[in-house]
């Protein structure tokens, strides 16, 4: 009877053609009269400070406007405090172009500003600069001696839970033990898009900002905070991201220097960051895990240990979730978690695709692989045998878990119960194969948002939200939702986001845009279709007489009675008969407190891998991912898939190839640029099959929504270091397991 | 930066001359795979660029009247790879000049340039060393041949006189029962640079080996021509004392660095094991051959 939704179908994404075609603008291609370039000259020592910057070079060269460094800045906010944007950590943020003072390598020092993007190119590399070196750290197994744990949290995020039990005494005790230390090397972010932004000077005092950004209004904030200005003069433009992962939550130094100059030149300024500059800044911190595990000779857990130290910077304490993870995903009644950060001179570190999780979960989900092996249980059984049916770190019930089903389903698909245990069992030719698994979790979560709907009497349908879409789909996901809610194809909706004039939306990240600019999208929908009910009703012979809004559909462009859907009136001819030309609502979702408060809600993966090793060479491949993912309603099956294909791929990335290098003795990272930051080729990329296991839940949003932005990462990189465990009898627990790892390491080395 | 000069002349003459006036502040453009991304990232500021990609004897493939073949410098790999009887008559070489970049890069880059750039590990290298390929070069004093193994002098360096531009290769006539063949590995499986690239070439005669010549790359601030590999290979029936014996003169040849793509004794070990292979390989080719 009714045609099918869009939600819960497998749509391409409205924006696609837009993006395939170039129509689609990103920050560093909006054009402005008059506009002028901005290169950044970036520092070369790790601490110290600036002792001299010479100018005189790169200012005669012809056409360069302004060469601004920390001796001739503007004036801006004194305070750090006014530089601290919405998701800042706790410290004191960085201040481009504050003083002399050098507190990491690669530090903007000077901004050159000229015609053409050439000459201030070329006139920043004439800027001299001469430094007074200080003592620089940036080896964290060096300062992991000076650990300690973060005096004041970080907003949004749990500190470890307080013990449980007494996890110590019962380690003592446990028959099985497994006690190892399991590191993540430092990755950065690559988006495909560099970092920019391009400030349009309007006249009048304001200013149209385009800025690579996660969330328009964090951007809009800081330069508001920082130069003085009002939010009526600030309107912030960014309705396509080229891929951020979180690098792009917070603002970064280039657009804090193209607002200055903008402000200082009184002209449209545009700043773009080079791949090289890419690694300046945010990136997922170095983190060393401590795990044991103590368990019964049947593999029952009886006590869970997991420390992590994550590094930061000496300016802010960034803080992710790394071990709650470990208290989480089994039942165990003894468990204590610690998590300390350890200071070195680098940039703070950022949120990157599932921030703390995949580093916590590679050791846990690690270790379990070798409790299993100690135990002679197979993985699997090992999980189910220790499956949490409450959140045990908070003592709650979840909204809803169907890991177990996840486990089910992604077994039967890979084929698990094939699998031979002994390590080096299996192989094919020359190659060894091996098979691993690992479990995923990530938050699931719902934050406050608003968002505007707009019927017109042309039959078009307008949303929007000040949220933004970093490729995830969320243009498209919206207009699924608003098609939906008016029986309209999805051609007829338009979809605004990206914009800081629109309605108020958090930063997209988290995985919670979904579930919270969807129910936003969603309210504002129904409050403009109530509006039109009453005007459909009070129609002159409306066939809809008597009925409420529960008792109609709307279908194909019309409101019809559900119980005799030929009988009904066109959306159009409603608003005529109320003399309305267009309808607007604005609508603010929020999550449901009370179940916040005694739900906790989470979403779920069950990763099964297969590789394929060619010992004589330590060459590997993961020829197979199956990921059974659990997270609530699926809006858009192919959008979702993508998503998780994503996170999936960039497991494979961190768990064999990903790693920025320090050279510590310069303090300085190596291999900034892709030729030598690898992540994986599409020839690396092999079979990924991703399942959506069916999940209701009620209580994480009103749309049913989990979120899928971070579940795919998430324990990847331990299912790929199990099955090359499993294919290799090597137990690599530092990534990224690379070639020399895998060769130059005995088999036998075990947990203790 | 702005004041850098570009010339595409249409002959050699034209061209040694341009090269050679400009005592060093000038270099050659062939498909610039290399060249633009060393002046992108500073580490080379010409005041010349000279495109070679104009001269027709630089990017023209002749097989010559004794039944080798004459590849102009600046040939791309693309062209190369559609070549009617190369790639039959030479499998090895040109893997390996095909194995430098992605398909865009291939349109472009050249083994001419491959051979220039002087990296140790351009991976066409070792399979023309493998061929006995000659060079012929130009400068001021007119042309001269020269082995491929002889053209690198260090990383980034080679033994071109000033002035010199490389013209063309010269690979030699096949006897029957001959076979190339080329390996690298690599890190990851596309898009990477060489951590050991082999390159054999081999002539069987009633399953015995005549002749063999082996190359090997990324093991050695330059690519090396391992006699002692080959000669422990010719005579033999190619068993495995022999092709051992091989492996172990690549290993024994090898002076390599340790970076983020592999170690010291891994880049040793990985000689070895790819001698073996692209032994098998060249064998398998001579065999049909």
């Amino acid at each position: 009877m009714l045609k099918e939704p869009h939600v819960g179908a497998p749509r391409s994404r409205v924006d696609g053609r837009a993006k395939v075609t170039g129509e689609a603008k990103y920050a560093a291609e909006f054009p402005a009269p008059g506009l002028a370039h901005g290169h950044v000259v970036s520092g070369a020592i790790a601490r110290g400070r600036i002792t001299g910057i010479d100018t005189t070079a790169a200012c005669a060269v012809p056409g360069v406007l302004e060469v601004f460094t920390h001796e001739n800045r503007p004036r801006t906010a004194w305070f750090d405090y006014k530089h601290r944007d919405e998701v800042a950590p706790p410290g004191s943020p960085f201040r481009p172009l504050y003083d002399e003072t050098i507190l990491y390598s690669g530090q903007p020092v000077a901004l050159v500003v000229a015609e053409d993007s050439g000459t201030a190119r070329h006139a920043a590399s004439l800027v001299r600069v001469e430094y007074e070196a200080g003592a620089h750290e940036t080896d964290l197994l060096r300062a992991r001696e000076d650990a300690y744990v973060p005096p004041k949290r970080r907003s949004g995020i749990s500190p470890p839970p307080k013990p449980r039990g007494d996890a110590v005494a019962a380690l003592a005790e446990a028959p099985l033990r497994v006690e190892a230390e399991y590191r993540i090397a430092t990755e950065h972010h690559n988006p495909m898009e560099m970092h920019a932004t391009t400030v349009v000077w309007e006249g009048g005092g304001k200013l149209t900002v385009h800025d690579k950004i996660q969330g328009v209004l964090n951007s809009q904030g800081y330069i508001c905070n920082v130069f003085g200005l009002s939010k009526e003069d600030v309107r912030v433009v960014s309705p396509f991201v080229g891929g951020a992962f979180g690098s792009g939550l917070r603002p970064q130094y280039q657009l804090f220097l193209a607002v200055m100059a903008a402000l200082a030149l009184k002209r449209s300024v545009r700043v773009v960051l080079t791949r090289d500059q890419m690694f300046t800044f945010s990136h997922r911190p170095e983190t060393i895990n401590q795990v044991a595990l103590g368990a019964a000779a049947d593999g029952m857990l009886r006590a869970i240990r997991h420390d992590a130290i994550g590094a930061t910077s000496r300016f802010e304490d960034h803080q992710e979730v790394v071990v709650n993870w470990s208290g989480l995903l089994y039942h165990c009644d003894n468990v204590e978690l610690g998590y300390k950060l350890a200071q070195l001179d680098i940039h703070t570190p950022a949120d990157m695709r599932a921030p703390g999780a995949p580093l916590g979960v590679f050791a846990l989900e690690s270790a379990m692989d070798e409790l299993a092996d100690k135990a002679g249980i197979d993985p699997l059984e090992l999980r189910l045998k220790n499956y949490a049916e409450t959140d045990e770190n908070e003592g709650k019930p979840y909204t809803s878990k169907e890991l177990r089903a996840a486990y089910r389903l992604g077994a039967e698909r890979f084929g698990w119960s094939r699998r031979s245990a002994a390590p080096r069992s299996m192989r094919e030719g020359r190659e060894l194969v091996g098979w691993g698994l690992a479990s995923g979790v990530w938050e699931a979560q719902m934050q406050q948002t608003s968002a505007r709907a707009v019927l017109t009497a042309d039959g078009r349908l307008e949303v929007a939200t000040a949220t933004a879409d970093i490729g995830t789909g969320t243009y498209t996901i919206l207009a699924q939702i608003a098609a939906d809610a008016f029986g309209l194809p999805m051609e007829s909706v338009t979809v605004r986001i990206g914009d800081s004039s629109l309605p108020k939306s958090p930063i997209e990240g988290g995985s919670w845009t979904a579930a919270s600019a969807g129910s936003a999208v969603q309210a504002a929908c129904h409050a403009v279709r109530e509006t039109l009910f009453r005007h459909a009703r009070g129609a002159e012979g409306s066939p809809l007489g008597n009925a409420d809004l529960d008792h109609v559909a709307f279908v194909d462009g019309r409101i019809v009675l559900a119980a005799d859907p030929d009988r009904g009136i066109g959306l159009i001819e409603a608003m005529r008969a109320g003399g309305a030309e267009r309808i607007e609502h604005e609508q603010t979702a929020s999550p449901d407190k009370a179940n916040q408060k005694r739900y906790s809600s989470y979403t779920h993966s069950a990763i099964f891998a297969e590789v394929r090793v060619d010992e004589e060479l330590g060459v590997l491949r993961v020829t197979c991912i199956v990921t059974a993912v659990a997270a609530g309603k699926i809006l858009n099956p192919k959008t979702a898939r993508s998503q998780v294909i994503g996170g999936v791929v960039w497991g494979m990335g961190m768990a064999l190839e990903e790693e920025t290098l320090a050279d510590h003795r310069l303090g300085r990272f190596m291999n900034h640029n892709l030729a030598e930051y690898h992540v994986p080729v599409n020839a690396d990329v092999h079979d990924i099959d991703v399942i959506f296991v069916e999940e209701q839940d009620s209580r994480t949003s009103p749309i049913g929504v989990k979120g899928l932005g971070e579940i795919g990462i998430v324990g990847t990189a331990a299912a790929i270091a199990n099955a090359i465990h499993h294919a290799t009898g090597k137990r690599i627990r530092d990534l990224p397991i690379t070639l020399d790892k895998l060769l130059e390491r005995p088999p036998a080395e075990r947990a203790r | 930066m702005t004041d850098i000069r570009y010339l595409a002349p249409r002959t050699l003459d034209e061209a040694v001359g341009a090269f050679a006036a400009a005592r060093g502040a000038a270099r050659i453009l062939a498909g610039g795979t290399d060249l633009l991304v060393q002046m992108r990232a500073g580490a080379v500021r010409p005041g010349l660029i000279v495109d070679i990609k104009r001269i027709a004897e630089m990017t023209s493939i002749e097989e010559t009247a004794d039944g080798g073949f004459r590849i102009g410098a600046a040939v791309s790999g693309a062209v190369l790879g559609e070549h009617p009887r190369f790639g039959q008559v030479w499998p090895g070489v040109l893997e390996a000049v095909n194995l430098i970049g992605s398909t865009q890069v291939q349109g472009r880059a050249s083994p001419g340039g491959n051979l220039c750039n002087a990296s140790p590990a351009g991976d066409s290298v070792p399979a023309m060393i493998a061929a006995d390929a000659v060079v012929t070069v130009q400068g001021p004093d007119g042309r001269r041949q020269m082995p491929v193994a002889a053209v690198p002098a260090g990383p980034g360096r080679t033994n071109l006189a000033p002035g010199e531009i490389l013209v063309s290769f010269t690979l030699p006539p096949r006897p029957r029962g001959a076979g190339d063949a080329y390996l690298r590995m690599i890190p990851r499986t596309e898009m990477d640079i060489a951590v050991v690239g082999c390159g054999v070439n081999l002539t069987l005669r009633d399953g015995t080996c005549t002749a063999a010549r082996v190359g090997l790359g990324a093991v050695a601030p330059t690519v090396l021509l391992v006699g002692e590999a080959g000669k422990a290979l010719v005579g033999s029936r190619l068993d495995a004392a022999a092709i051992e014996a091989a492996a172990a003169a690549c290993r024994a040849a090898c002076r390599p660095i340790d970076d983020k793509r592999g170690t010291i004794a891994y880049r040793t070990r990985i000689a070895g094991v790819l001698l073996k292979r692209t032994v098998g390989i060249a064998a398998d080719r001579a065999g049909r051959a």
